[in-house]
């Protein structure tokens, strides 16, 4: 008796198991992701198994006992004046000015992209680009959902070249002369992430003040600008915060391409082998973006607070 | 941020007019819209050796290794975030309230320096760009396709690693306290509770991290690592802009579905 | 009464950042007793039931469980007497996005070795699912074994978090406000089945509750709190409707003013 009571359970279990509720969509993602890791490191394009060979270790050695030692205290050991002597001098013969021209790359950028996007934010957002603004489940006639379509495309394509690219291609067109290459390709390459964010912004608003401004007669625009936009502004804000410190980041790598910036000044001092310069600089560059970052966090935390 | 940004266009000397084409910049512009239309599907050369592998098949190539670099370096990244991640999170910290002042209480002082220690590499790691590791590497152990792969996961590692501490912080308390008060250890609340609920937003965040990671390692490229920005470079001082869409098109394409895939799955586990 | 003690309180005060939430609380329950805090918000309920399983500090006083004086003790020992100890807090403190059965089994993760309990987290022994089941049966909701916890109702998960201390097997229950969360008769019917749970198993209950009628009706000795002192600690019958009255009068607004 007990026993069949028990089988009945176990077999109860079982068809419990089976109908459990369960996502394949989300269990086949993960083992198609984790299954190409896992092609990716045996595939033999990765290299790791001769990645630490002898040679490569003498490199690596002379590299760290010698190369990137600061170049007067390679012969005497350290010696704290001409440490000194030679950080001041590479500090104020190019690193102030290029540190100068990084951070104002990234301001001039970020702004910019903020401009383009907060153009392109609002016709994108599926709830004020409609027929009837902020009304549940409208999808709004075909010419609004082709102006939907064209601006979260461009948005899409914007982010979806790497900002490196951008610049290199800019470069070409442009010229290097001025700055004016980075800061495009930073501009429109954050204008299509800033863009996705704000519209996303605006889809999560609270619709039934919107609503209620629109039934008292306001129209589109003045709906955006009364109701809208104030209510979006902090979120805004937040986002620009965010990637400024990410555009400070790229602003100073792009100087790579030959644009006045820190990674102007590493990629110079790596061509010439002059590896303890590449080091200042790009310890330089990561102070830089360690600022940029506690200073675009204490302006996310003012702004959540307030 | 107004003034700064006045300031900087005065520091940079910009004028509008930098944004027109430079001498020759004309022609190539042209070329360069011609080629957004008319991506290549052949070589643009006039003369093509035989035996040379077919123009899409090197797209695809380039695709392949891209996702690979990609793939490893996230793979890497995913194993340094989760650990450094956990380290760098308090939530799952002892609660002792007795007895404060043990001394055998290890969690008193051994945790909050480790903590320190872990918040100061994660912010090293973070701080210096992938493009920089890559030129360290590059400098320090010449080209290998590892240390690529490196470049990518130390910086993306920091990064995961950052956003995975603060979602377990930010996780609900309630039940990893309820573990705790039926006599659960500080790692076992960790895997019951504060995992498990910071997991689907980790997830997602990951695989946002994963499209960048994507882009990261097109750019690699541009060093010499046979992905998507080595043939851009190529292509575009030969000056054939049509090669150069028809990569940065297979570059797109990849994005699209990644971002289609992810917004896909965010809709349909995350937000239920 | 002559079963030994469960806990044992001598003039334990409790502090919350200088604000006083309990003040010289003596107390004793005996093994097997089911005892209810009433009073009302803000009264110290939830503080006593902190300080019986040690997981809230006392400022003042002595805290025995089971005999033992938690000051005498180190940290790993207090925390192998809260695996005697089952825990219902008011939030119930399930995980919401795993299963049922994974929020029951967390019940035993005092008695395991992280090792043991990483390996049933990834697939849980077929014997201890059986158990998991069995006592989902006694509460009535086996067919939500394998469901995501927040897929239940608040009812149901009232269960599984009863089901988790009984999975523990823990010899005390102590639940905070189990019945905030429900609806009148869903209200009564758990209190019901908690009470005769703890019977059936032998166990010590400790609750907390605001809900006067339901706990006279059910539970056998009452302790009234207010503003962190004892009212009155005495079986339910022997309370004046007086006593209960000053309860709940408004006297505390006024102090506070």
């Amino acid at each position: 008796m007990t026993a069949t009571a028990s089988h009945n359970e176990v077999g109860q279990l079982d068809q419990l198991w089976r109908c459990r509720p369960r996502s394949r969509l989300l269990r086949g993602s993960i083992a198609a992701l984790a299954g190409f890791a896992i092609y990716a490191w045996l595939c033999g394009e990765i290299e790791w198994r001769s990645f630490l060979t002898a040679r490569r270790m003498d490199n690596l050695q002379r590299f760290l006992n010698f190369e990137i030692v600061p170049f007067p205290l390679r012969e005497q050991g350290f010696e704290p004046g001409a440490f000194w002597d030679w950080m001041a001098a590479l500090f104020f013969e190019h690193g102030f000015e290029a540190v100068l021209a990084t951070l104002g790359i990234a301001v001039l950028s970020i702004v910019l992209a903020a401009t383009i996007a907060g153009v392109l934010a609002p016709f994108a957002a599926s709830n004020l680009a409609t027929d009837r603004p902020f009304h549940a489940d409208d999808k709004g006639s075909r010419p609004w959902l082709a102006l939907r379509l064209a601006s979260r495309t461009t948005m899409i394509v914007l982010r979806a070249i790497p900002e490196y690219v951008l610049a290199f291609l800019f470069l070409a067109i442009l010229g290097p002369d001025t700055a004016w290459p980075a800061i495009a390709a930073l501009a429109l390459h954050n204008a299509g992430i800033l863009g996705r964010l704000e519209a996303e912004t605006i889809e999560n608003l609270d619709p039934r003040p919107l609503r209620a401004l629109h039934a008292i007669g306001a129209s589109r625009t003045k709906i955006f600008v009364a109701g809208v936009f104030p209510q979006a502004m902090g979120r805004y804000l937040l986002y620009f915060f965010y990637r400024f410190e990410t555009c400070v980041r790229e602003a100073s790598v792009l100087g790579i391409l030959g644009i006045v910036s820190l990674g102007y000044w590493i990629e110079e001092a790596r061509a010439k082998h002059y590896y303890d310069e590449m080091f200042f600089f790009v310890a330089l560059g990561a102070l830089i973006v360690i600022a940029a970052d506690f200073l675009s966090a204490g302006a996310r935390r003012y702004i959540r607070r307030g | 941020m107004g003034l700064a940004a006045v300031a900087s266009w005065f520091l940079l000397d910009l004028h509008w007019s930098g944004l027109l084409p430079a001498a020759e910049g004309d022609s190539i512009l042209r070329l360069f819209f011609q080629g957004a239309v008319s991506p290549a599907l052949d070589y643009e050369a006039d003369y093509v050796p035989k035996g040379t592998t077919p123009f899409l098949w090197k797209v695809a190539e380039a695709a392949r290794t891209t996702l690979i670099f990609a793939a490893g370096g996230m793979s890497l990244a995913l194993v340094f975030g989760f650990v450094l991640g956990f380290l760098g999170a308090t939530s799952w910290w002892p609660r002792e309230t007795h007895r404060r002042s043990d001394w055998r209480c290890l969690s008193c002082y051994l945790l909050p320096v480790m903590y320190s220690v872990v918040r100061l590499l994660i912010a090293s790691m973070r701080s210096i760009h992938e493009l920089l590791w890559a030129l360290f590497f590059l400098a320090a152990l010449g080209l290998n396709s590892f240390a690529a792969v490196l470049a990518i996961a130390i910086p993306y590692g920091g990064t995961l690693a950052k956003v995975f501490s603060e979602m377990l912080d930010e996780a609900p308390r309630e039940a990893a306290q309820s573990l705790r008060s039926i006599g659960a250890g500080p790692l076992q609340v960790f895997f019951w509770s504060l995992l498990p609920q910071a997991l689907p937003d980790a997830c997602t965040y990951t695989f946002y991290r994963f499209e960048c990671a994507v882009r990261s390692s097109a750019v690699l490229g541009f060093f010499g690592y046979p992905t998507f920005g080595y043939y851009i470079r190529l292509s575009s001082e030969n000056v054939h802009y049509r090669e150069v869409w028809a990569y940065l098109y297979a570059l797109f394409a990849i994005v699209f579905v990644l971002e289609f895939w992810s917004s896909f799955l965010r809709r349909k586990v995350v937000m239920r | 009464m002559d079963a030994p003690k469960a806990f044992e309180l001598r003039n334990v005060g409790v502090r919350f950042d200088g604000f006083p939430a309990l003040l010289g609380l003596n107390l004793e329950v005996r093994r097997g007793e089911c005892l209810a805090f009433v009073g009302p918000s803000g009264s110290g309920k939830t503080s006593a039931l902190g300080v019986l399983n040690g997981m809230v500090p006392p400022a003042t006083g002595s805290v025995r469980i089971r005999e033992v004086d938690l000051s005498s003790i180190g940290v790993s020992a207090i925390r192998k007497l809260r695996v005697e100890i089952g825990v219902i807090p008011q939030d119930l403190g399930l995980v919401p996005n795993v299963r049922v059965y994974q929020n029951v089994m967390a019940g035993r993760l005092g008695r395991q070795s992280f090792i043991g309990s990483l390996r049933r987290l990834i697939r849980a022994p077929r014997r201890e699912l059986q158990e998991v089941m069995h006592f989902l049966k006694r509460l009535g909701i086996e067919n939500k074994i394998f469901q995501r916890t927040d897929s239940l109702s608040g009812g149901e998960r009232q269960r599984v978090a009863i089901a988790r201390s009984l999975y523990q097997g823990a010899n005390t229950i102590l639940a905070d406000e189990p019945l905030s969360a429900l609806d009148p008769a869903r209200a009564r019917e758990t209190l019901a089945l908690l009470v005769d749970i703890a019977r059936e198993n032998h166990m010590t209950l400790v609750l907390s509750m605001h809900d006067l009628a339901l706990a006279r009706e059910f539970i056998p000795r009452l302790v009234g709190l207010k503003n962190g002192a004892v009212l009155f600690d005495r079986a339910t019958g022997d309370i004046s409707p007086e006593e209960f009255e000053e309860l709940y009068n408004l006297e505390s607004k006024e102090r506070h003013g």
